[in-house]
């Protein structure tokens, strides 16, 4: 890489970083969303991207890591910046416990499978009392935390979900997985007959895409510091986790990027037009597809191929 | 035996493809396969490779049952094969096809899988095409690719699927050299053919398929003698060259 590339990218870093000394609390709020639910859409574009998986039901993993987090501190007293990498194993472990039953089922099968477990765990929070049912749970840990530092600090924890789950998918996708990914996507049969254990790599993908969301679950709901079984258990955070995909590039390490920065600046110009924003978000997802099918991304490389991330191979 | 399988059955629901089928080849054997449209061809290297599950039967390979590995496994094991409808990674390049089969089927890593992956290329002519997607290559160069693709996973057993046919006289030249090359390297083929000819000059032994049963299977030349070969499938003039392909479209091949 370019040493002026990498100076760039430190020095938005470093802006970032710096960010609770520069705004105010709004701010840093606003970027909480951004970077949570960068990180729910790189999470879905790597399963439906990536690995040919369309899950529907992907907020399963938002709510389990939000409650694991809320639970953990809130019972024990526990501080809940140190519980996140505890929400990341339960959900993992979450994924893995469903994933045998999930992957016997087969493309819509599974989509619509994914979203049946939401709704069933969704169901099944609402009912358990030691989870707070219906009313959900408060995050009172929070309580003795100065206002500067709680928001400063989970804005911090927010920026290392959105940053750190864009490297480490980078990483993956640079890898021998990256590899198996993209020939699995391509044609299950042929990867098969050239070695690639199918089930294998969807398996580890989806264990990665649900401990990713967990974790920017839980992240989301610290920003809330209350958790409920019908917000962090909503479609909604997959409609706008696939309205992100779709809009940047589904299969683009770049989309998700673009996509979250077009995401939020509709929602906060136009989101005080109440429904009428949802129809014409819905619109423009339907334009995208029929028109730019590679949405954002690929109109931007219909001239040049750009490869800022290099996960591509090439033959030198 | 290398390869064994044992009165192997396969439908597809009431459709019995292969009834019951008994075949075992040598270790390094040469082994051309005929038989006419619908004769279980491809349906026997499925069942060989694992893409697909025989109904009964068994599949052996070096004394060892495989019947129950899945087809990553058996690759694993050495059981390449290419399909009669060319399966490339079309979203990925030329490279990256060669170079999944060499990272997984091979289990290569680093230099070494980019090694077999050119080294596969370049045996199939395709290095010049390394940095295209797969989805821009002609069908032919598709055929290619399937077999580079089946070369970098170092097999032991190579299965072929049509991989001559449309090709001009010249380039069905060059691929014989290279699969006998690859067989006397010591990697046993099994090659599903229409081009009688093609094969009847490079196999060792001649297997004709119908209906899923063996009904011929020995020397190549001896085999096409046998009437039951003749008429069922063949026809009687076998002789004649009308059965080498004409050259095609102006397909170029590219250089190695």
């Amino acid at each position: 890489m370019k040493s002026s590339k990498i100076l760039a990218m430190l020095v938005l870093l470093g802006v970032l970083v710096a960010l609770p000394w520069i705004g105010g609390y709004a701010t840093q709020r606003l970027m909480v969303e951004v970077f949570t639910l960068y990180a729910i859409a790189l999470a879905w574009n790597l399963l439906a991207g990536y690995g040919g998986i369309v899950a529907v039901g992907q907020h399963v993993f938002i709510g389990i890591g939000a409650y694991s987090l809320f639970f953990l501190s809130t019972s024990f007293g526990l501080n809940p910046w140190l519980m996140l990498p505890a929400a990341v194993v339960i959900t993992a472990l979450f994924a893995l416990l469903f994933a045998l039953p999930m992957f016997r089922l087969r493309g819509a099968y599974f989509a619509v499978g994914t979203w049946v477990l939401a709704e069933i765990t969704r169901i099944a929070v609402l009912n358990s009392d030691w989870l707070g049912a219906g009313a959900g749970m408060p995050l009172s840990t929070m309580m003795g935390i100065t206002r500067w530092l709680r928001n400063a600090g989970i804005y911090w924890a927010a920026l290392a979900v959105g940053v750190g789950s864009l490297g480490v998918v980078w990483w993956l996708l640079r890898g021998r997985l990256g590899l198996a990914l993209l020939s699995v996507r391509d044609n299950e049969a042929a990867a098969a007959a050239s070695g690639v254990n199918v089930l294998r790599t969807k398996v580890i993908l989806w264990l990665v895409a649900a401990a990713i969301t967990g974790l920017a679950g839980a992240v989301a709901y610290m920003n809330t510091l209350q958790v409920t079984p019908s917000a962090s258990f909503s479609l909604n955070w997959t409609a706008a986790a696939i309205f992100i995909a779709v809009l940047g590039g589904i299969g683009t390490l770049e989309g998700p990027l673009i996509g979250v920065l077009v995401y939020f600046l509709l929602r906060e110009m136009f989101s005080s037009y109440g429904s009428w924003y949802f129809i014409v978000l819905g619109c423009i997802a339907i334009l995208t597809m029929l028109l730019a099918p590679g949405g954002a991304w690929s109109l931007l490389t219909r001239r040049r191929p750009l490869d800022p991330f290099g996960i591509r191979r090439m033959l030198s | 035996m290398f390869l064994e399988l044992g009165d192997v059955r396969k439908a597809y629901g009431r459709s019995v493809v292969i009834p019951g089928l008994s075949l075992a080849v040598g270790e390094g054997e040469f082994v051309g396969v005929i038989g006419p449209n619908g004769a279980g061809k491809s349906t026997l290297f499925g069942v060989i490779s694992g893409g697909l599950v025989a109904d009964s039967g068994q599949v052996k390979l070096a004394g060892a049952d495989i019947s129950r590995i899945d087809a990553a496994g058996r690759c694993h094991l050495g059981i390449a094969r290419t399909f009669q409808i060319p399966q490339p990674f079309l979203g990925l390049t030329v490279y990256e096809n060669a170079l999944v089969s060499a990272t997984f089927g091979a289990k290569l890593d680093g230099h070494e899988a980019e090694a077999a992956a050119c080294q596969a290329l370049e045996q199939t002519g395709l290095l010049p095409l390394a940095n295209n997607a797969a989805d821009t290559l002609t069908l032919l160069q598709r055929k290619r690719l399937e077999l580079a693709r089946a070369i970098a996973t170092k097999p032991r057993l190579l299965l072929l699927d049509e991989v001559a046919g449309g090709l001009t006289d010249a380039e069905v030249i060059e691929l014989l050299e290279l699969i006998v090359r690859i067989n006397q390297s010591g990697v046993t083929v099994l090659w599903i053919e229409h081009l009688v000819h093609a094969l009847v000059s490079v196999a060792q032994r001649l297997v004709v398929l119908a209906e899923g049963q063996i009904v011929a299977d020995g020397k190549p030349r001896e085999v096409l003698e046998v009437p039951a070969v003749r008429e069922t499938y063949l026809g009687s003039d076998l002789d004649d060259d009308n059965e080498v392909p004409q050259p095609q479209s102006g397909d170029s091949h590219a250089a190695c």
